[in-house]
């Protein structure tokens, strides 16, 4: 009776898994199987897939647009990664605080998020002009700098990486503060009756019981700024130009989107598909091998 | 609690069934036994001329239905190059000059033999683009539209600066000469746009170059096209008449022109709305200035039937249908229909401008070059050599053009 019982509820466990299984396999295992096949092959998305070894990824590695690829993602990633995680941190102290107007101020930082990619991009174009663009009209009165942020490449990773942080402040401040929240006030309470100093109290307390939430957010947004595009596609401006500019800001997936979408090199695109799917997957190994070292479940 | 879990994961489910079974292949035949077509084309403003085309062929005979869907501009490429091969794909289509592409991999149909039947004289249509749709002698698409190429220009600056207004033995001396006339700090007086189609391949023409031979090889390091590369850099930074090619990244050229930022600049007829919205009867046109001849670029689409259909047959009287005049006369509203004089209700649309010029610049263009093999990745490679061009004051355009030259005959011919 009760063996029956056991196997039924193993039964409907697998049951209800099945849609979440059958769409990862789909959606998830079976493209990147493919995607695998296809960077060992040359395909022009049109015609016949004839198998051409290593060439794909021979090609990548003499391509200079592929080194600038990788080097503008790191440096994407390196910037802001650290940058988003630490002033959304900030963001969410005060609004932990319980200042006024919690919830409105919670909204406002919250907003980017949920505004399309693309209009955040047209919007800060606009900003960042450096002839009519607030920021460098402020920039003037106090007598600063004004530099092409849209047209000099050596200022576009500067724009592209304030406009990710802006846009991405708000969604991690916002988990993090259910973090905070989620902390037990009693532990406040008595480290603060035990005489703790602010800064100690955020190391031994804040900073431990935050620790998986924290890793949870430095370990999507590494995987979410690896595969950056939409943002930088669109600020950029028009697909059909080139040069300077876009050698400076282009990323591995705009790298991946002109070679399938654009010079119909399906086979070169998959190959650069795989190489960022292993450096995505080396560096997440990596966090979980770390997670050890910092991070704190109850 | 639980239940309401469950209820939600059966309607899921359910959902989830339900969507799966209505993305399937559209039928084939309609209820009533007629046959039905499917047609893709991607422009929304167009619309309006295409249902009355299909609700035209439909009261022409009562055999074909045709079913017509938008995709939009974004997915339209993907959607022909995935679906075209695997036989899901529409019937009849709209075709730009990506043909060679559809022509090599033989998804389209040769319509040769039943356009010759039907009686369609090819002659009626401007050669440039028919030419693109014509491979070896068979003929894969029929003309639907096409761009005529202009020198648009602000009337307001002219008067403002007293300038006289651009006329049709204008050269490039003229246009530099003026130019300068027209620049001062509130405006530049031309704008020199680092695009093929509507900027610097004009020149090119117009000084007897080619980017490309007979043979489909790049020829871009030639006398003539550096010479009209050295004129444009030269207005942007010897005359300084153009804004460089920094500031045109922060501003679109367009938005440049009808902000009165600049007095000149060169475009193809799909502008003239926007222009026109813009500057009313100050926005004016003017044939393209010329160096030794008289050059332009033109671009036209066509209707293209699917090699691998299930109704050829069908399809094919749709399109021979689409070629015809009276068919051409009702598609004219928003772009120049290529049926030789179908185009006098798009001239009504602008009668305070000379759109005649556009019309007329059909006759001495040049379609837009294409490359032998991996046309796309050859040509940006010609895209970034411009770009870079533009935005540097010291550029050596010679160098920088045989450098092209060489990485594009690389790609040109790898395989």
């Amino acid at each position: 009776m009760r063996k029956r019982k056991f196997k039924q509820e193993w039964f409907w466990a697998y049951v209800f898994i099945a849609p979440m299984v059958i769409g990862t396999l789909i959606f998830g295992i079976v493209p990147i199987l493919y995607s695998a096949g296809l960077s060992l092959m040359k395909w022009d998305g049109l015609g016949e897939k004839t198998f051409n070894g290593l060439t794909n990824f021979v090609n990548l590695m003499k391509d200079e647009k592929f080194r600038y690829e990788i080097r503008n993602t790191l440096v994407y990633t390196i910037a802001v990664v650290p940058i988003t995680l630490m002033l959304s941190l900030g963001v969410a102290n005060l609004l932990n605080k319980g200042l006024q107007a919690t919830g409105f101020f919670r909204v406002i930082y919250f907003l980017p998020n949920i505004v399309m990619p693309v209009a955040v991009a047209m919007v800060w174009r606009f900003l960042l002009n450096s002839k009519v663009g607030l920021v460098n009209v402020f920039l003037r009165v106090l007598h600063l700098p004004t530099p092409g942020w849209i047209s000099d490449p050596k200022y576009i990773m500067a724009s592209l990486v304030i406009i990710s942080v802006w846009s991405g402040v708000g969604y991690n401040a916002i988990i993090m503060l259910a973090g905070l929240q989620g902390i037990s006030p009693s532990l406040y309470e008595s480290a603060r009756l035990d005489g703790a100093s602010s800064i100690r109290i955020f190391w031994k307390i804040t900073f431990p019981l935050l620790s998986p939430t924290l890793f949870f957010l430095t370990t999507m947004s590494i995987m979410n700024s690896m595969r950056a595009f939409d943002i930088i596609y669109t600020f950029i401006g028009k697909a059909d130009q080139g040069g300077p500019i876009v050698d400076a800001s282009r990323t591995v997936v705009f790298g991946i989107y002109d070679k399938a979408f654009k010079f119909l090199n399906m086979g070169g695109a998959s190959a650069e598909a795989m190489i960022l799917f292993f450096m995505i997957a080396v560096i997440t190994v990596v966090q979980f091998k770390l997670q050890d070292k910092w991070v704190f479940y109850e | 609690m639980k239940r309401n879990v469950k209820g939600f994961m059966a309607l899921a489910i359910a959902g989830g069934l339900a969507i799966s079974g209505l993305g399937g292949i559209p039928s084939v035949e309609a209820s009533d036994g007629k046959t039905v077509i499917n047609f893709y084309y991607w422009d929304e403003g167009q619309k309006e001329g295409m249902d009355e085309l299909i609700s035209m062929f439909e009261t022409s005979q009562d055999e074909i239905v045709v079913e017509s869907t938008i995709v939009p501009w974004g997915e339209y490429w993907t959607k022909l190059k995935t679906a075209l091969p695997t036989g899901t794909g529409p019937d009849v289509f709209w075709m730009n000059m990506y043909a060679p592409d559809y022509m090599n991999a033989g998804l389209l149909l040769d319509l040769t033999d039943n356009l010759n039947e039907a009686g369609v004289d090819m002659s009626k249509y401007p050669e440039a683009v028919s030419e693109m749709y014509t491979q070896d002698g068979k003929i894969y698409g029929v003309p639907k539209d096409y761009d005529g190429m202009a020198l648009y220009y602000n009337k307001a600056i002219f008067d403002e600066m007293g300038v006289e207004y651009p006329t049709a033995d204008w050269t490039w001396d003229d246009l530099l000469e003026k130019a300068q006339a027209l620049t001062n700090e509130s405006h530049y007086g031309f704008i020199a746009r680092p695009d093929g189609n509507s900027g610097y391949q004009n020149f090119i023409y117009e000084n007897g170059g080619s980017l490309v031979d007979a043979d489909g090889m790049p020829t871009v390091n030639g006398k003539e096209v550096t010479e009209a590369l050295q004129f444009e850099h030269d207005l942007m930074y010897e005359y300084k008449v153009a804004p460089t090619g920094t500031e045109l990244l922060e501003f679109a050229p367009d938005d440049m022109f009808i902000s009165g930022q600049a007095a000149m600049i060169t475009s193809g007829s799909w502008s003239i709305q926007t222009y026109v919205e813009a500057l009313g009867s100050d926005c004016q046109i003017a044939e393209l200035p010329m160096k030794v001849k008289k050059g332009a670029t033109t671009h036209g689409l066509a209707y293209s039937v699917a090699a691998n259909s299930s109704n050829k047959e069908a399809a094919m009287k749709f399109v021979e249908f689409a070629a015809t005049k009276e068919a051409q006369e009702v598609t004219a509203k928003a772009a120049i229909p290529a049926y030789e004089g179908t185009s006098e209700q798009w001239l009504e649309l602008y009668p305070d401008q000379d759109v005649q010029i556009l019309l007329d610049s059909v006759a001495y263009a040049s379609p837009n070059p294409y490359y032998a093999k991996n046309h796309s990745e050859t040509a940006q490679i010609f895209t970034d050599t411009i770009s870079a061009m533009w935005v540097d004051e010291n550029a050596d355009i010679q160098a920088m053009l045989d450098e092209a030259q060489e990485k594009m005959l690389e790609t040109v011919n790898k395989e």
